[in-house]
């Protein structure tokens, strides 16, 4: 941990206001865009951002410091998004169709108006832009947590075996493998639209 | 068909690709997959979709916070504590010290440059009487006689 962050962990202690935004100013973008593509629904992920933080201040005295602020708010931030994804998972099978709707607004929302899987109109163009995005999205939003967590630690927020390791507990071997059979199985998703 | 020997040894240059992608593979392993990829048109076309997607995935736009976010954030942790969250303000943070010098320090410079346009050096105008030169009436001569 710098120095920095040792001082800002010491104002947050002392539950001081202006320590908290400054916690928040730092890492909200960080943390929104992992929960995003964990999640793949905005409203959800605003949502869930909210209560990463909430959950950070809450529980600040339960850090020790033994590793980065930042680990540590990523690890919250895995925690919740695990445990969302779960309550989803339930909620959808109660209710089919609620994030399958969410999921086309977050496709309307980037412009190119809802697709669905294997109804792409132009296979062609399906690749590029926004439309690519949503596929890729579509593609990390199948994968079981476990699969999905490292791929989007590693691939989109682009952190180090050894952070990972950090944030999820697991062995360095371990990060590696789930790593490579979740890209594989991403490969296979979306070899159909390559 | 192929032999079963066959497609484990696909599988086994398959089981490489990530650690050949981000070039962490020892060096002997390493050239053994380059031959392998150079002679193997399957095993190839394979990896190149594996680091085509990877490149999607890494190449995803990064979605930032709303704007409104920290705003949310903060007003989330005020309703939820009753306003009790937050530790007690310091002297230092209620008042607003910075704001205060910085106005003092405006007034201070106004008198100063008030003072130097001054001809004498005073923020009186000389061309107005002073109220001390100025003669006082006489208060004997105003008053009637008995």
């Amino acid at each position: 941990m710098t120095f920095r962050e040792r001082l800002l962990l010491r104002r947050l202690r002392e539950r001081d206001e202006r320590a908290f935004r400054d916690l928040v100013e730092a890492y909200q973008d960080r943390v929104f865009n992992l929960i995003f593509r964990m999640i793949g629904v905005r409203e959800e992920a605003e949502d869930l951002a909210q209560e990463v933080f909430v959950t950070t201040f809450k529980t600040i005295d339960q850090f020790r410091g033994d590793s980065k602020l930042s680990t540590w708010l990523y690890r919250v931030a895995v925690n919740h998004c695990k445990n969302r994804i779960k309550y989803l998972a339930r909620r959808h099978d109660r209710k089919t169709g609620v994030l399958d709707e969410a999921a086309e607004r977050e496709a309307a929302a980037l412009g190119d108006g809802p697709i669905g899987a294997g109804q792409i109109p132009r296979p062609d163009l399906a690749v590029e832009g926004a439309q690519r995005d949503l596929l890729v999205q579509r593609a990390i939003a199948e994968l079981d947590e476990d699969h999905r967590v490292v791929v989007v630690l590693r691939d989109i927020e682009d952190l180090s075996y050894e952070e990972i390791g950090a944030i999820t507990g697991l062995p360095e071997g371990t990060v590696k493998s789930r790593l490579h059979r979740a890209r594989l199985a991403l490969k296979q998703k979306l070899a159909k639209h390559m | 068909m192929p032999d079963g020997t066959v497609t484990d040894e696909h599988e086994a240059f398959e089981a490489d690709f990530s650690e050949y992608l981000e070039k962490s593979l020892p060096a002997e392993r390493a050239r053994e997959v380059d031959a392998h990829l150079q002679s193997c048109d399957r095993c190839r076309a394979e990896y190149a979709r594996f680091r085509d997607t990877v490149g999607m995935i890494s190449g995803l736009d990064r979605v930032p916070a709303p704007t409104r976010f920290e705003r949310e954030v903060e007003a989330t942790i005020h309703r939820r504590s009753a306003g009790r969250f937050f530790g007690r303000r310091a002297f230092g943070d209620r008042v607003p010290f910075e704001l205060l010098a910085a106005i003092g320090l405006l007034l201070v410079v106004a008198v100063v440059l008030l003072l130097r346009w001054s001809p004498t050096g005073t923020v009186h105008d000389p061309l107005s009487p002073s109220p001390s030169t100025e003669p006082r009436p006489d208060v004997k001569k105003s008053l009637p006689t008995p």
